[in-house]
This record gives structure tokens, sequence and C-alpha cells, in this order.
């Protein structure tokens, strides 16, 4: 080896090893400190698997340390009292063994001893306090003293209400008194420990529109050794009822929606569907709880929004009336205890400037009022702590109620299914002795054909199209399982024109099915059998099976209706019996779909059928 | 030839770092963590044997020291300073470290549990996980009651010794028996079953079902079921509470009215043999649900309060209860009447001093108050009410706003024997925070905040957390309280979820003595007696992206 | 030219499960037809599933067989997600991608919209085990089982005679008319006629009719349906071991069966007692 890559290696190995000593333990972990009231908050840039952070000063002096529970994340609050302007180290060690530190200087300037907010109307958070309120309308403004120290302090609160507001009631901490025109409110009160507050709540009525008032809160604080003043001011502005209105709307409506508002699809928009106890509950007197009278049956939401440059705050309310009287509906009334007995549900959104939000609202059901029917639900928007509506919406609400109907129809299924195979057993031999020979052998070789030109390319064209359309593929294998499907039982009633020859017929072609193809499934079987009822009690009535017949156009539109309605019925059931059985989920639009596609196909089939049927006596005749 | 140089360069240095990247085993880190009850050194020792030499310095002064070895962790018993610097060697390992200004909790376990059929979500007000946890009066055993359906006992070195699995039912609460011999589990079924469970073999020793009391279901959601609502052991009694909820559909003339009726039974039990001692009512049951149940340190009175949103007939909602712990005779009454809402609402919010002496409550509108309730006795009984009502405030402000209350619902109290009192408010509630699904988008300024008041009503402090909170604990003196947080559901976050730790006896400063995070959120929590063994509990939370954050682990700390 | 013979029992009887009786088999899939709708754990339905395939391949069938079972459960089991993943409609579900927007003209209003759901993809493929299970062992069934033992197994379950020898008739001519429909479609579209059309039906149902004269002739000059009973080339008998497979299997499906219930009355309030809790809880963990 030549001497050039002597040397490579070795600055190779240097510069691994210098990574192993003094890179290898620490590791490139980024993020940033925030200091606030109760200490900081690390946040880092990915989430990590911190053990354990210790905090310390320039000096190396501990501050803190926090043990965390193992796991990753990427906020981590740390509990510490921080001086202003002083440097911390906050080492993190991973789980991994590793460790990571990062560096931040405390704010300049402590924390408030004693902090001051003033908010008009309540809750708002902005910088001013203040916010925009409808005018001649009644708000609510929140003053909040907060003694952030361990001494305790004397605070003087004084607040001046200008002209342009009035004083509606004087909270009873408050003395009111005027001075130049102003009405001030004054109060007292010692704050002894920590974090011990004041608040008090005004309500003031605004005046007309246009004119901005602002409310004033100052503050003397006094703690035995220093005396010092804080102030804060909120702006109210005053507009019509419709320039807010026109910033503030609900935007939409939807009911039901789930308890986090996301709409189903299954359910039609607008219905709200009342499940009562299983009707098989109720007649074996089974004990299954049931719904609460406090728990919500269904839920609304309501999505407002805020076309104005500052946040607000917004209750909504959501009544359920009758249509006729605008009355509280008895039947959606809110139960006593709920909503300081209201009677109905409301919430309280933060809407950001430009933006918009949704509230949830739940929906009750008084069992012992219950009435089926139609019903309006009203959404009212207002601000928060004032009294005017700004924006109302009405949504018209239908309430239905909701049976076992799946597991119904697929009993019933069963049952008739059970019974026609039982009445099979118990006659075959009377059944099938009502056949020749030859007959018998024409509808066997019947269901030969169907087997081969209906189920064989079902079978494997269905597969395709399953996979490339999914549950849509019964638009392109109806043709098969639909209208060839009747055009040859059409066309065998026509030949036989008996009943119990379409029976036998379908059985041969199960037991095809279940020879070549191994389905020999009960839903199968299921199917089959309401499928052989179905049609049999279908053809007799039209006369199909009643001897033969002359095929005219009236009688032809008569099958063709008849053998489309028998497959309305029995998709419809088999698709109850596969949610049933095999605990399958469609959607109530795609099963309408299906069953509109298949009444086309077969009606179309039976039609040709008939046809066919026609021309093939004549040949049986011969 | 210089590309085959690079070349073999590249595949050089890769070969030199894989050595590298395995050298140095990073994980086998020593660990040194200022505990309550002394240092304790985490990673030094990997076998069962003793070390052979641990040697202490203080400031680089040597200073003999005794310790103790607890499983894997090497506990030196000497009570820290600080801000002075330690160093400890432990067979030529080395630690150092500055002692900070509180303790630390030393992390004895995480221990994974079962899996959970639901897990709360940050968008929801609830945590919607019940499950409940145990320390051992001499903390050395752990039970729980999990919603995986499991009950486990871990001693207190995270070790697991037994599980017992629930058949068609979730336990709901866990408690263990005053001489630590047995753990009782009380469960959400058909049944409403009571198992005691003996601590060392897991065997379960006796049950009692209340289904026969309270009535039977089959509903599908546990808090719609017959549920054990309360579990205390007092002596050599174990006394459990049991509700039940129920649709009632009765004739009402030519149509049918449909009733929500409530069954409420309480029953005491010897501990050993499952024998029941006594019942309230002695005939039939209430008809509101009971708080949670607190009684004097010799069980001779137990307290609770009845509740109910629809008020009741015969046992109206706020109603207080001191029955003779011996007897299960009523032995006081005091009725509260609602103020701000159409009910009082105690659940949480009550507490018996140890003494048996003073009684703290706290309603659902923040209303608490200190009642004297010495003078209620059994011998006493029928002469009078009994309760003194010493104060009451409002602890935290109801805000009328536009006709919407704005408040934070009153949550727990905690009474000592000198009449100090403790109250935690719980979230911020428009009405009622069920009544609604959103988060509101305003924190009250007492929400989640934890206040002491002295025997005289005066307040001491207050100290403010964020995030919903589960139930508290307190150790036996009421020095300790667990909070076990879960998420903010305000603000969506939940990176102040897990156990705080606060020491109540400080007189100045802030009361926290520390905070351990949970990955996701912590549900309960249990401290023994004395303080020294912590449990909590933590379930995964469904972020607002559907995502997982956190498992589901028993921690176990000291 | 198809070789019907492909796709049907090849007559090899090397192996136990071709030696057994077919009534077993028949009973035992019959019997696992009902089971399986009891079944809502994913393992076990997967589990029946895996028996099904190793039936396959320890009945060494052809590999284009193998195939077939493999192609069949694959696209069953796509069917089943691709359904459910549109369908889903438990909560909570988790739309992971949109196919018709709410906002799509006509479609969007008619359908609510129209998503692929994460949890229903994860449904799909559990129930699909269901169908996929039944069609493994049925086709398993059919190519381990000549349809002439077949139909006399079903004949000594009580079948009429009469049927079993009509869906006998109808296997035989399977691949006489699949011919014949072939030669059909071709001869149409040699004369510029549509591959399929209703057309095709009317020769192939003539012969057909014609054909059955012939037929019941040949048949009943060999005393068919001449008299109550009839004897049979081969008797069925089965021995200890088959006994014993079959009184087993009957027995555990109506342990499971019972249990599943018992579940199912507790759940729907109609019977529920104390003793029975463990057993529920089998039911709902296991079953």
């Amino acid at each position: 080896m030549g001497r050039g890559k002597w040397l490579l290696l070795l600055i190779i190995f240097i510069a691994a090893g210098g990574w192993f000593i003094l890179g290898g333990e620490e590791q490139g972990v980024e993020g940033n400190v925030r200091f606030g009231r109760q200490g900081a908050d690390i946040c880092l840039a990915e989430p990590q698997a911190v053990s354990r952070v210790a905090v310390s000063g320039e000096g190396g002096q501990p501050f803190a340390v926090a043990v965390l529970g193992p796991g990753v994340r990427q906020k981590i609050p740390i509990f510490m009292n921080w001086e202003p302007g002083r440097k911390y180290y906050f080492t993190m060690t991973l789980a991994d063994g590793g460790s990571a530190v990062l560096a931040a200087q405390s704010p300049d300037e402590r924390l408030d001893r004693v902090s001051l907010k003033l908010r008009a109307p309540y809750g708002l958070s902005g910088k001013d306090g203040g916010g925009v309120v409808p005018e001649d309308s009644v708000l609510t403004a929140d003053v909040l003293v907060t003694n952030n120290a361990e001494q305790p302090v004397e605070a003087t609160l004084v607040i001046a209400v200008p002209a342009g507001l009035e004083v509606v009631a004087v909270p009873d901490g408050l003395r009111a008194e005027r001075s130049d025109g102003t009405l001030l409110l004054t109060g007292r009160r010692r704050l002894s420990a920590r974090n011990e507050l004041w608040n008090e709540q005004l309500q003031l009525r605004a005046g007309k529109a246009g004119t901005n008032a602002v409310l004033q809160a100052s503050l003397v604080l006094d703690d035995g050794r220093s005396h010092w003043r804080q102030a804060s001011q909120a702006t109210i502005q005053t507009a019509t009822t419709a320039a807010i209105g026109g910033k503030i709307r609900i935007a939409a409506v939807e009911a039901p929606v789930d308890s986090i508002g996301r709409v189903d699809p299954k359910a039609q928009s607008g219905v709200l569907v009342y499940a009562p106890p299983s009707l098989l509950s109720n007649i074996w007197g089974a004990q299954t709880g049931g719904r609460l009278d406090d728990e919500p049956f269904a839920y609304a939401r309501v999505t407002i929004s805020n076309d104005g440059d500052e946040q607000v705050l917004v209750l909504v309310a959501g009544k359920v009336v009758d249509p006729a009287t605008g009355e509280l509906a008895a039947t959606y009334r809110v139960p006593p205890h709920k909503n300081d007995g209201k009677g109905y549900s409301y919430d309280v959104a933060a809407v950001g400037p430009r933006g918009s939000t949704s509230v949830i609202l739940p929906l009750y059901l008084n069992e012992n009022s219950l009435l089926a029917g139609n019903y309006v639900f009203r959404a009212e928007t207002a601000i928060f702590g004032v009294s005017q509506v700004l924006a109302g919406a009405d949504r018209q609400v239908q309430l239905v109620a909701r049976s076992d109907r799946p597991l119904l129809i697929t009993l019933l299924m069963a049952l008739i299914a059970l019974v026609g195979t039982g009445w099979l057993m118990w006659r075959q031999e009377a059944a099938l002795a009502r056949f020749s020979t030859k007959e018998l052998v024409i509808i066997s070789l019947f269901g030969t054909v169907t087997f081969v030109t209906v189920n064989m390319p079902q079978t494997i064209l269905w597969d395709i199209a399953h996979v490339v359309f999914g549950p849509f593929s019964f638009l392109f294998t109806g043709f098969f399982g639909q209208t060839v499907l009747y055009a040859l039982i059409v066309s065998l009633a026509a030949v036989l024109p008996r009943p119990g020859a379409i029976t036998l017929m379908i059985v041969v072609r199960m037991i095809l099915n279940g020879f070549i193809f191994g389905h020999f499934t009960p839903v199968q079987i299921l199917s089959y059998a309401m499928l052989a009822v179905c049609l049999e009690g279908a053809l007799y009535l039209t006369g199909a099976t009643r001897g033969p017949r002359k095929d005219g156009l009236g009688r032809v539109a008569l099958l063709a209706l008849a053998c489309g309605l028998v497959d309305v019925v029995t998709t419809y059931m088999n698709f109850m019996a596969y949610m049933t059985l095999y605990r399958l989920y469609y959607a109530d639009w795609y099963i309408g779909a299906v069953i509109a596609a298949g009444f086309v196909y077969t009606a179309a089939g039976a039609a040709i059928g008939c046809r066919l049927g026609g021309t093939l006596r004549r040949t049986a005749t011969d | 030839m210089a590309k085959r140089n690079v070349v073999l360069a590249i595949i050089i240095l890769l070969a030199a770092l894989l050595p590298s990247a395995g050298c140095g085993d990073k994980s086998a880190v020593v660990q040194g963590v200022f505990a309550r009850d002394g240092i304790a050194i985490v990673g030094a020792t990997t076998s069962e044997e003793n070390p052979r030499e641990v040697i202490l310095k203080v400031d680089d002064r040597p200073k003999p020291t005794k310790w103790q070895k607890h499983g894997k962790v090497i506990l030196l018993m000497e009570p820290w300073q600080a801000g002075s610097s330690y160093e400890v060697l432990v067979d030529g390992m080395s630690w150092r470290g500055m002692a900070p200004l509180n303790p630390m909790p030393l992390k004895v376990s995480a221990e994974e549990l079962g899996s959970l059929e639901e897990t709360p979500s940050v968008k929801e007000w609830t945590p919607a996980v019940y499950e409940d946890v145990a320390v051992s009066p001499d903390g050395k055993y752990v039970g729980v009651a999990s919603f995986d359906r499991n009950v486990y006992l871990y001693d207190d070195k995270g070790q697991k010794l037994w599980q017992s699995r629930i058949a068609n039912g979730v336990g709901v609460a866990v408690a263990f028996s005053a001489d630590g011999s047995r753990l009782f589990v009380g469960e959400s079924s058909p049944d409403a079953n009571i198992y005691a469970f003996d601590t060392f073999s897991g065997k379960t020793v006796w049950q009692h079902a209340f289904a026969a009391d309270i009535g039977s279901s089959s509903a599908p959601r546990w808090n719609q079921r017959p549920k054990i609502t309360g579990l205390i052991a007092a002596g050599s009694r174990v006394i459990a509470s049991a509700e039940y909820t129920q649709r009632v559909a009765e004739k009402d003339g030519a149509g049918t009215k449909v009733k929500h009726v409530t069954a409420c039974v309480v029953k005491a039990f010897d501990s050993q043999t499952g024998a029941v001692i006594w019942r309230y009512p002695q005939t039939g049951a209430m008809d509101t649900g009971v708080s949670r149940m607190t009684a004097s340190a010799d069980g001779g009175k137990l307290v609770f309060a009845n509740h109910s949103w629809s008020k009741g007939r015969e046992y109206v909602d706020g109603a207080l209860r001191i029955l003779d712990g011996a007897t299960g005779r009523l032995i006081g009454l005091h009725r509260l009447a609602p103020r701000h809402f159409s009910y009082v609402g105690i659940f949480d919010g009550i507490h018996l001093s140890p003494n048996g002496n003073y009684l703290a409550v706290i309603t659902a509108d923040s209303r608490g108050m200190l009642f004297d309730v010495s003078g209620v006795t059994a011998e006493a009984a029928g002469r009078g009410d009994g309760f003194r009502l010493l104060w009451l405030r409002q602890i935290s402000k109801i805000h009328q706003v536009g006709g919407v209350p704005v408040y934070a619902y009153g949550n727990t109290a905690r009474t000592t024997d000198d009449g100090r009192v403790f109250f935690m408010t719980g979230g911020t509630f428009l009405a009622d925070k069920t009544a609604s699904t959103g988060a509101p988008p305003i924190v009250h300024p007492d929400a989640t905040s934890l206040f002491a008041y002295s025997a005289d009503g005066g307040l001491l402090w207050k100290w403010q957390t964020e995030g919903g909170i589960s139930k508290l604990r307190f150790s036996r003196d009421s020095r300790y309280l667990i909070l076990p947080v879960y998420h903010n559901y305000v603000t969506g976050q939940n990176d102040r979820a897990g156990l705080y730790c606060l020491d109540l006896a400080k007189s100045g400063g802030d009361p926290l003595v520390w905070f351990y995070q949970f990955e996701g959120v912590a549900v309960a929590a249990a401290i023994a007696g004395d303080g020294t063994a912590i449990a909590g509990l933590e379930v995964p939370l469904r972020r607002a992206d559907d995502r997982q954050a956190g498992r589901h682990r028993l921690h176990i700390l000291r | 030219m198809l070789n019907w013979q492909e796709f049907t029992y090849s007559g090899a009887e090397a192996t136990a499960i071709f030696r057994l009786d077919p009534r077993v088999k028949i009973l035992m899939l019959v019997i696992t037809g009902l089971f399986i709708i009891f079944l809502d754990n994913p393992w076990l339905l997967a589990a029946l599933l895996a028996v099904g395939l190793a039936g396959v391949f320890a009945a060494r069938l052809t590999l284009l067989k193998v195939k077939i079972v493999l192609a069949v459960i694959a696209i069953g089991l796509w069917g089943a997600v691709f359904s459910q993943a549109l369908f889903y409609e438990q909560m909570p579900r988790t739309a992971v991608l949109t196919v018709i927007s709410p906002q799509t003209p006509l479609l969007g209003p008619l359908t609510g919209g129209l998503y692929v759901y994460q949890e229903g993809i994860v449904h799909g493929l559990r129930q699909g085990l269901r169908m996929a299970a039944m069609t493994t062992l049925g086709l398993l069934v059919c190519w381990t089982t000549d349809s002439r033992l077949l139909l006399l197994g079903l004949v000594r379950l009580r079948l009429p005679y009469s049927l079993a020898f009509m869906a006998v008739t109808a296997v035989r001519f399977i691949p006489i008319l699949l011919q014949e429909t072939l030669q059909v479609i071709a001869a149409s579209r040699l004369r510029g006629g549509r591959r399929f059309s209703m057309q095709t039906l009317l020769p192939i149902l003539g012969n057909c009719l014609r054909r059955a004269g012939t037929l019941a002739v040949a048949v009943e000059s060999r005393a068919f349906r001449a008299f109550g009973e009839r004897t049979y080339l081969e008797e069925l008998r089965f021995n200890a071991a088959e006994k014993l497979l079959l009184a087993g299997y009957l027995l555990l499906v109506a342990a499971a069966v019972v249990s599943k219930a018992s579940y199912l009355g507790y759940q729907y309030g109609l019977f529920y007692h104390s003793a029975l809790r463990p057993l529920y809880e089998f039911a709902r963990t296991c079953l």
C-alpha cells in the first residue's frame, strides 16, 4: 500500500475517533425555550425521547430538574422560578443515554407582581381587550386582578365608565359614584395569597351606533412597603346590528352529525333517527339498559363565519321548535338540569378574523313527549355576553324511528326458507311425481344452460369487474345476472307452465353452483330459497304457470313488471342478509342504485324471455 | 486510481464508524436522583448482588452514609441540601451532581398494561377511560383495576405478581384493606360485584353481587351498567357503594311513561370473610346516587352525600349523611339546597378529617364549606342536626355572561385534623359541560386550581394547572397530594399531562414538588399512606390527526 | 378446446381428503357455513381459511386449481375491502381518500360524498375472510369429490333421487352445453353477428328440448322411477375415523355456537346468569 493510502487511512481514523470522543455524546436536538408565569416550556423541533431535564444557571447552579416518563414528546414544561435577564441552560438527557443542551435568556422584564386585565366584551383576548358590539345591546365586561407574588397587597380598583356606556347593574363588590360626568365604580380588596384573584363582571348597555367608548380600569396597589399603579382599558365600538350581522353570519347548519361534527353519508341530511329499544327486546321483555335521558341522541353542526378583521367570541344557540307555534318543541327539550334549565343547547366559540368555526350542539329526546314528524332547527348567534341576536338560520329536520330492519328481514328470509324447504322435503315425492321424466330433463337442461350462460360468465366477469369497479360492477354484470337469467326463467315458464318448474330449476342451479364453484353458504341458500318462493308466487299470480297462454303486449308488460318486482325484493333481502350475517355495510343510495338497475335489467330479460319462450314452445310441441 | 482510493476511504470510514457506534454503551449511564428520602443511584449495578463499596462525597469531602438496595437502585439515606455538590462512587462507577431545590421522583418502573378498547380524544373533555389504582398502606404493593378488564398486582419494584381477568365486566374501583392482605376491586357489569383478592396469591377470597339490590343490565357501555361507585377500607371493614340508573317504561293510563330510576345502596363487609355487616338503607334502595365516601381513621363515622340530576324523592340531592361506621345507622343528616343551578352536585367534593371532627364539602357550583361535625355521634343521634357550619366561601365565582353561567366546577375537598381545607376546582364549564361537546374557547381564571384555606376560612394560597384533572389522592397525613392530569381540551394540548406532586405543608413558595410528564395522559394515581410509593396510570391519547400519543402504562415512582 | 376436467374433480385418490366419505365433506361444509356466521374473531376466520388452504395443498391439487383458489380468495378479499372501504359506517372512521366530493354535481348530493375509510379497509379484510374461507372449503370439497359420489352423498342425506338425477344430468351436460354455446357464438360471429346476443340462446335451448325427449326415453327404458326404491352400485359407509371426525367437529361447532348464542342472548337482554360470565367473556373475545 502506498504512502498516500496510509495517510488517508490515518486521517479517516482520527476523524472517526474525534467524532466519537467529542461529538458522540451530545446530539443535535433543535428547539427553543419560552418563559412564562409558571416556568419555561422547552419546544423541540422534532419529538424526542427525553428522560430528564436539568436546568442550571451560568455558574452551573441548579435551578430545577424534571424527570419525565418514557416516550417521545415535543413540548416539555419546566416548573421553576426564573430571574429576568438571566441565561439558563436546559440539559436534556435522552433515553438512549445521549444528551443535548439548549441555552435561553429569560425576558428582561419580570412579570407583573399584580396583573390587571380588562376585557369587554367578556372573553376576548385581543391587545386592547375591546371589541365591537351592536348598538343598544347589553354586554358583559370582565375585570380580573391577580396577585402573582407571595406578599399580600391592598388593591383599590377604579373603573371609569364613560358617557356612551350605561351601567345596568353595579356589582356587589363595587360602589358607584359620579365625577365630572363619568361614572366611577370603586372597590377595595386585600389579596393575601399568591395567585389569589379579584374578578368582577359588569353589565353595561352600549350606546348608539358609531360611538367609541373607552372603558378604563386603574389599580392602586400597596404592599406596605411600596405603592404603585396599573391601568388597563378597553375600547368598545358600537355598530348597527345589521353591520355586525353582515360580518358574522351562520354559514351552514347540518344535522345529524356525530359528536365531533362528522356527517354520516348513510344518514339522510335533516333526518334525525331515533332508535327505540329493540322490538325483539320488547317482545321478550328484555332489559338492555336503553338510552338515558341526559345523553344526546343526535348532534347538529353550526358553522359561523367572521368576515371582520377582529376575532370574536360568539354564543351559538340551537333550538328545535315546532314549526306551527315557533315554541321549543317538547320532544327535543334539553333536560332541566342542563344548560341552566334553558331547554335548548348552546355553546361558545372563538371565530378568528376572516375565518370560520363550527360548534357541535347536542340534541336530546324526551321519550315521554315523543312525536315523530317535521320540526325546525333554529340556530342563533350572538356575540358572547351581548344580548342581541346577530344572525339566525333555520333548518328543517324530521324525526323518524329506526327499526331492526336488516335483522328482521334476515329472520323472515330464514323463516321462509325453512318453511319452503321443509314443505319441499315433506311433499317431495308428490311434487316430483307431477313432472314426467322428459319434463325433469328439460328443467335440468334449462338449469344447465342457466349455469353456463349466467353463473359462469357472471362469476368470471364479476370478479374482473369487481377488481376495477368494485361495488359498482353491478352495472356491467347485470346483463348476465338479471337479463339472461330472467329470459331463461320466463322461457322455461312458457315451455312448462306449471308451478314448481321454476323452483326445480333454481334447485338444480343451486346444486351446480355448489358443485362447481363451492358456493354452499347459508346466505346463498337463503337467497335461492327466497328467489324460488317469490318467483313462483309472482308467476302464478300473473298466470304464467297456470297453463299455456297467448303472449300479448299487456301480458309481456305484466310479466316484466312482476319479474322486476321480484328482483327488487330479492335483491333488497340479499343485502339485508349480507349486512346481518356477514356484518357488511352498504349505503342506502348504493342499495337503491343496484335495485333500480336490477329492475331495468330484469324487466328487459323477462320481456325477451316471453318471446323466446313462445318460440321454444313451438319447438317443444313439435 | 484516485477513484479507487476514494472508494476505499469511504469503505474504511464506514467500517471505522460501525464499531465506534457500538462502542461506549450509552444506555448504561449512572444517574443520580435527589429523591425525597435520600439520593438514589440508578444504573450502577445490574446484578442482584449488593455492591462491594459505596462512597459518598459532599462538596468533595467524604461522608459516611447508610444505604439500601432496592432492586437495581441504591438508595443513600442522606438528607441532601439544595446547592451542595454530591459525588457517589459505586464499585468505582462515579456519579456527580448538584442538589436542586426540590426532590425529584425516582422512576421505579413503567410497565405496559393491556390494550384498551377505547382511548380518550384530545377533542373531548373527558378521559373516556375509567380505571383505578391503589397503593398498599405500607407502600409495598400496587393494585390496578384496569379498563382492559384485568386486575393487576405489582410490587413496589415494578414486578408483576399476578393478574386476574374480570370476565364480562370492567374494574372501576380498587382499594387495599387496612392491613394490606386483601385487594378489593369493584366492577361495572350486570352483577356489580365487589371482589376480594388475597394480595399475595391473587385468589378470589370472596365476592358479592349488588345486582339483587339495584338491578341488572346487559347494556354495552360500562357507564350504563350497574357498578360499584365507591370503595373504602376502614379498619376491619370494607365499605362499598353501588348504583344503577335504568330506563323504565310504565303504563300510564292509555299510554306509556318513561322514567329513569336510580337505585343505590351502601354495604359494609368484613374484609376477611365478606360477611355483610350492615346495609344502608336497611331495606330498598336510595333513589339517588352517592358521592365518594369518606371515613374517619378509626372507621367510626362514614360520610357521603346524595347526588342526582333529578333531585330524588326520599334521598334528596345535596343531603349530607353521616353513618355510624359500626352499624350503618344514620346518625347525622344535613341538607344543602341548590343555589346557582337546579342541583347541588357533590361527587368527589366531600371529605372527613381523620379525627372525624371536620367535614369539608364543595358543591358543583363551587361553594366550599367547612362543618364541625364533632357533635355528630352515635350517642347524640336524633338530637338535632349536629352539623355546625364554620364557614362558607364561593371558591370560584360564577360569571353570568349574557345569561350563560361560566364557572369552574367544584371538584375535590380535603380537610385535616386541625381544620385546614384544600379545595380543587375542575375545568371550565358553561352551565353543564355534558350539554355541549366542543371545548369552550375561554378558561375561567379559577379553573383547575388548588385552594388552601386556614381553619377560619382565610385563603392561604392558590395553585393552578392546565388540563383536566382526574381523581386526586392524598397521603395519609394530608401532606402530599398526587394529582393526575389529562389533556387540555381547550388548547388541544397534552404537554402538561402527567403526575403532579404537591407538598401541602409548604408555608411559602410554590407547593409543587415535582411534575412527571406522561407521553399520553394520566387518568388515575395513588400514593402510599406514608408517601413513599406513588403509582400513576397512563393511557394513550388520540390527537387531532387521529394518531396516538402514549401507551397504556403503570408508572411506579418513589 | 376447453378442457372441462381441468376445472372439476380430477379423479386422483392419493390423499385422505379424496377418500373421505362425501357425506362427511358435505356435512362439514354445511356446518362450517352455519358456524362461520357466528364468528367475529378475525383470527378464527383466518384460521378457517388457512385450514381450507392447507386442505388444498394436502389434496395435491393441480397447480391450475391452486392458482384458481388463490385468485378467487384475492378477488373476494379485494371485493370486500373495496366495498367496505367505501361504505363503512361505524365510528370512529378516518377518511383517507375522497372519491366523490359532496360538491360534485349530481353525484355529490346523491351520495353525500364518497370516501375511502381506513377502518373500512380493515373491516373489509376481516369480513372478506369469511367469504374467502367458505369459497376455499367449497372448492376443496368439489375438487376432491366425484360428482357421482357427491350426489350419492346428497341422496343419502335425504335429497330426492329425481332431483339427484337432474343434478347429475346437469353436471354431465355442462361441458356439452359449454361447447355448444361456444360453437353458436362462433357461428354467429362468422355470419357477422355479435359475440353474444339473446338469439344465441335459441338454438341452444332448442337443442336441449330435442335432447330431453331422447334422454327421457333412454332413462325410462332403464326403469328410472319405475320403483319406489333404487339400488346403487356403490354403498357409502362411514368408517370409525370419519364418524369420530364428524362427531368431534359437530360437538366443537355446537359448543362454539351455543357459547356465541348465549352471549348474543345476554347482549340482547334475553337471558343472563352470573355463572355464565366466563362463557360470555370467551364468546366475546375468542369468537
